[in-house]
Order: C-alpha cells, then structure tokens, then sequence
C-alpha cells in the first residue's frame, strides 16, 4: 500500500510539474509584479531544479508532511483534514442511502424479469445514471427547501444552532459525543438532500450490477436443484441466490463508496457543502502543486482501504477465497 | 509623490492599521505575526472577526470599542454559497440578506420582485485587449487603429454583459482623479479595412487572442471579437488558455492579443496610469512590449505632481495619448450587481471589487412577519 501511494505521488509530482504553468503567477493574479512572483517562488522552493524538488518532496512526505498550499497559504494536511470530516459525513450517507435503494431494486428487478415492474425500476434507476446532478440538486432545494420547507437550505447547520465542539469533524457524531441534540437533527437534515441526490445517482450502479449478479446466479445449477428439491422460493432467493451474488455487488459497493469519498465538486457547489471536491478542483485550476499531489495521495489511501476492506469481506462471503 | 496619492494608499485595505503590542505576542518566526492574524482581528473597526470556516463562512462579531460607537447589527455572517441559483433561493427565502454572486439572469429574474432590491455600481476594474507591438502586424500604429474601430463595443456591452459593463475607452476607471470619459471608438467597418489598406494588408492577417479558459463572459467575448475582427479581413485564432499558464505566457511577452482585465490595486489613478502606461515596472506596457517612453515619462511626473489640478490635466494627457496610441483596447468598465432585501438599510457598495465591505452603517428593519 506505502509502495502504491509512493507511486501515485511520485506520477502526480512529475505530471503537474511537466505542465507549463506558473502556480504563483496564477495565485497572485496578473498584476502581480515580477520580483514578488520571484520571491514567492523561492518561498515554496519552485525555483529549485526538480530533481530537487522531488527529493525534498519525497522527505517531507515520509515525514507526513504535505507541503504548504499556495493558495490557501497553509499546511495540505490541515486543509484535507478540515475538508475531509464533511466528504466523509456526506459520502457516508449517501452510500447508505445509495444501499438502501439500489439492492432491493436491483433484487426485485432481477427476480421479477420482464415485468412491468421491472421495466419501471429499469428507467428509474437509468434516469439516476443520466440525470445532470446539478439540475437534481436544485430542483430538490427549490422543492424541499423553498416551497415546501420542509428541509433546510445548504450547508452543514444552521447558523442559528449551536456548534458542537469539533472532536471528530463529523457534525452529526461530534453533537451526539456532546449530547446536543438539536444539532444533531438540525445536520441531519441537511445532510437529507444532498446526500439524496448523490445516493440516487450512486444506486443507479448498484442496482444495475445487482441485477446482473442475480441473474447470472439464477441460471446455475445449484439453483435448479434447491427449486427441484422444492424449497420455498423465498429461502431459495435469500440463502441459494443473494449470497453467491455478493462479490460483485461488493466490488461495485467499494468503488462507489470510493468516488463519493473523493468529493462530489457539482453537489458540493450546490449545497454550499465545504469537501474535498470543491477544494480539489480549485487546486487544478490554480496549479496548487502541493494541494494537488496531496490531494491525489490521499484519495489513492483512500481507495487503498476501500480495496483492502473490499477483499477482507470477499473471505467472509466465499469460503474458497483464501489469502495465503 | 503626490499627497493625494499618500493619503489614498494610507486609507486603503493594504494599509490597514493593527495593534502593534497584540500581534507582536504572537509573531513565530519571523511573519510579523500574519499567521496569527489571519485568523484574528487586531484592528480597530467595526467588526471583529470570531470565527473564519474556510469555505463555509467568516462569523463577525461587533466591537464594543470602535471609536463611532458599537455598530447596529450583533453578528454578521458571512457565508460561502458557490453556486448562484442556490444564492438566489436563500435570498428569496429571506434566509440571507444580501448576496453578492448573481448572475446577469438571476439578476434580471428577481429585480422586480417584491421584497427585494438590486443596486448596480460600477467597480474599479477594466477588461482589455492587450496587443504586443513586437509582432510584426500589431507594430504598425495603423493596424492598432484599424482593431480599435473594428470592434463592436454596443453590441459587446449590450448584448453579452446586458448591464454588467458601462463603456469606458481610457484607462483610467471612473470615478478616479483623471477619469477620460472621451469614446472615440466606435464600429466602422470601412474605416478598419481602410486602415488595413494604408497599412499594406488589405487582405487581412492572422493573429491568434489568448483568453483564459472557461471563464465567463470572455469566452463570449473571446468569440464575438473572432466575428468582429473577422469582417475587416482579419483572421483570430483563439486561444482559451488556462489561467495560470496564459499569465505566465504574458509576463514572459509571449502573447500576440490578450483578452485580459486589469482591477486597481488601490482607488488612485497612478495604479492604472503605471500599469498601463510605464513599460519600466514591467507591467501591462512591458508585457506588450510597448517602450513608450513619452508615456512612461507622463506616468512619473504625475507621480509626483502635488497640484491636484495639474495632475489631473497630466492624466488628461496621458489617457488621451494611450487611447490614441496605446496598445490596448478597453472594452468596458464592470458594473457589478447586489441583490438584497429591502429590509437592509444603508448599505452602502464600494467600487473596489467586494474586497472592501462597508458595514458600519447597515442595519435591519425589524421584520414582523415573515
């Protein structure tokens, strides 16, 4: 996993420095004079050759240390890390809500093949593959916030609650560990829409690939002789199909968890919400070497666990797997 | 150096005035404590900065000392909202009370409706054209002319900044000391092509604009100037390049035309007058490659000129000179929108681009029902 991560870093590392831009001139802006771009570059070592560069780049890493960003003038790792709680929060409940809709429906479509019903779940869950999340996103504030108000507006709380003491970033954990709960209702609930809309995007693939997995299963052997014995459909679907359908579903499970959990930029932009997308994007577009490199590192630990965590399931669900 | 100029850079953000024996007991290293003050106040207005969420809002607190007296409004809150369309729902909801970041739709979609008010200003911030006289066609003084009546400056401001420019054709912006509100420039295609003869290209010439990309209105504008130019014979290849890599293009003067802006960096005329005008500090004149040394010489004894009058008739001077001569076309000036509830009183806009908040004076009617 440390070689992986060393690896991704040293890939960005190289890519943002072939690019022929100036991350000082573009933090400064145009009107910037030549000597304070000049002094700022010496400031963050970008004069140095890159080989230099790279070397420094490379200790400083194996120390845990990130380097500064240009653009927010402070240390990456503060930066992700105030970033990071609200993607997690976000990403966290999306996937719960991207389960609870995408395996029953995927479930349900597979067994009811070619029914209406199935047809109908169908173009539901390809309008989530298709639906521009910004236009889902609005819609939903104009409805559920502005005409109806049963929801609040973006952002994390409101400005009327009182904050909880930050202990883990999370807003929803940190006002349960304080016991305030009117802020623990007040950041659920606006958690409910963004976390909606990247839930249903996100159920739309698993309920894809749960129905492929379950209907790959149904055609096997070991199906057709549980129905031939004459077991009860209802256990033939839970303990003979569900379970050997699994691994695949799980994969697609990690690989969601792991896009939502690198930041969702357009969500993020519509619902005000701080993460890690928005901040990632605006590195690129300012050349924010530091941010970005950081940035990738971590999302590449990211995937790393989701993998990890991905395989150690894959044991539990099929006894042949062993890892020697 | 003129007094004037002084006083102005004095009263300006960039000389704001913090408590020396409070931001001396946190200094680390040597950062004269700019660590610490960023996320602090040591100063002595209004509002004292509580809480700073990067991304998510500045929580201002009033000051009990400041020396007018403690402001009206306890607490302002200032909240991060990147997308527009959900600005407008908080604004409309009455959840905030002003919101700075309309788009011209939103704007034109809100302005009438009841409850809300829109104030429109012109900002000190100028979008140009800069041409470097060092490429072969741009160096011809009749080329430049031929570009500057070319253009549709109406049709630019009317119909792509419907309302967020106001047409100004010098370089400095309205309403500073020395403001030339002279508009000589208008389209007229047969003049362009005229020009061009006189010049030897009646035939046109291809010339490449950079414009930094996926920016708004200048891919627009980028385009409508490709159209523009492309009716008197001359052919633009755009070049929407990305921000950080186009300025450094251009401080190497290594563009041929730049779709750019320029902001002054305090509210004295002497910021433009340099950029524009005096190749020896490297900035826009440099970039261009314009070693005008009339101008330049213009551009410093203004500087130093303590008469107001005078200086104001050097600056006469100069802007005519470099709207004449220059290589610049400027399109317009920006006219930037804020939208509010009625129910806020005496806000008061300031034209350097938002970085200067004026919230003393604001305060709330009471709001019975809502």
């Amino acid at each position: 996993m440390a070689l992986v991560v060393i690896g991704i870093a040293t890939i960005v590392f190289f890519v943002t420095r072939v690019i022929p831009a100036d991350p000082v001139g573009a933090i400064l802006g145009p009107q910037a004079p030549p000597e304070v771009v000049d002094r700022i570059k010496r400031e963050y070592g970008f004069d140095k050759p890159v080989y230099q560069q790279y070397i420094d780049f490379i200790v400083n890493l194996l120390r845990g240390d990130l380097g500064r960003s240009i653009s927010t003038n402070r240390p990456v790792l503060e930066d992700i890390k105030e970033r990071f709680p609200a993607t997690f929060e976000l990403a966290t409940a999306s996937l719960l809500i991207a389960l609870l809709i995408g395996i029953p429906v995927g479930i349900i479509s597979a067994i009811r093949k070619d029914s209406a019903l199935d047809h109908m779940l169908r173009i539901v869950s390809l309008f989530g593959i298709s639906m521009p999340v910004f236009w889902l996103g609005l819609i939903l504030l104009l409805v559920f916030y502005y005409t109806l108000g049963l929801l609040p507006g973006p952002g994390r709380l409101d400005p009327y609650v009182r904050e909880p003491p930050r202990i883990t970033g999370l807003i929803t954990i940190d006002s349960l560990i304080s016991g305030n709960m009117a802020a623990f209702i007040n950041a659920l609930s606006h958690l409910i829409l963004p976390a909606s809309v990247l839930g249903y995007l996100s159920s739309a693939y698993i309920a894809r690939i749960t129905r492929a997995s379950i209907l790959e299963t149904l055609k096997q052997d070991h199906v057709r002789f549980a129905r031939s014995k004459g077991l009860p459909w209802r256990e033939i679907v839970v303990r003979h199909i569900i379970r050997p359908s699994l691994i695949p579903i799980v994969t697609v499970i990690g690989l969601v968890y792991g896009s939502l959990l690198e930041g969702a930029v357009l969500t993020e932009t519509i619902f005000a919400w701080p993460g890690l997308g928005s901040y990632l994007t605006r590195a690129m577009v300012f050349m924010d070497y530091n941010a970005i490199v950081g940035g990738v590192i971590v999302i590449a630990l990211i995937y790393s666990i989701v993998n990890l965590v991905v395989d150690i399931i894959y044991v539990y669900l099929d006894p042949r797997i062993k890892y020697g | 150096m003129a007094p004037d100029l002084f006083l102005t850079v004095l009263a300006f953000t960039t000389s704001a005035i913090v408590n020396p024996k409070e931001v001396e007991t946190h200094v680390s290293g040597n950062d004269m404590g700019s660590t610490w003050l960023t996320d602090h106040s040591a100063g002595s207005g209004p509002y004292i900065l509580a809480k700073w969420d990067r991304n998510s809002q500045i929580v201002l607190k009033a000051n009990p000392n400041y020396w007018r007296g403690k402001p009206a409004i306890d607490t302002i809150i200032i909240k991060h909202v990147p997308e527009p369309a959900t600005q407008r729902l908080l604004l409309e909801k009455g959840d905030v009370d002003i919101a700075f970041g309309l788009t011209i739709d939103l704007i034109d979609q809100i302005k009438d409706k009841p409850g809300i008010r829109v104030m429109s200003y012109p900002v000190l911030q100028l979008a140009y054209i800069g041409m470097n006289v060092n490429n072969k066609y741009l160096s011809d003084e009749r080329v430049r002319t031929a570009i500057k009546y070319a253009i549709d400056y109406d049709g630019i401001i009317k119909d792509i900044l419907r309302g967020g420019a106001m047409k100004v054709q010098t370089i400095i912006p309205y309403p500073l000391l020395g403001f030339n509100p002279s508009t000589p420039f208008y389209r007229d295609i047969n003049k362009a092509k005229q020009l061009l003869a006189e010049a030897g290209y009646a035939n046109g010439f291809e010339i490449e604009l950079a414009y930094p990309a996926g920016a708004h209105p200048q891919e627009e504008i980028a385009q409508k100037i490709q159209r523009d130019l492309g009716d008197v014979g001359i052919r633009v290849v755009l070049r929407p390049t990305a921000a950080s890599e186009m300025y450094q293009r251009y401080r190497q003067q290594a563009l041929q035309m730049v779709l750019a802006g320029w902001g002054s960096d305090y509210p004295d005329p002497d910021n433009n007058a340099k950029a524009f005008g005096n190749y020896r500090i490297k900035q826009l004149a440099w970039r261009n490659m314009w070693y005008d040394n009339t101008s330049a010489d213009l551009v410093e004894r203004a500087f130093r000129e303590s008469d107001r009058a005078s200086r104001e008739a050097l600056y006469k001077q100069l802007t005519e000179y470099i709207l004449q001569l220059g290589p610049y076309v400027v399109l317009y000036q920006v006219v930037q929108h804020v939208a509010m509830r009625t129910w806020v009183e005496n806000f008061v806009p300031d034209p350097s681009f938002g970085t200067y908040l004026h919230l003393y004076k604001v305060y709330k009617e009471a709001v019975v029902s809502r």
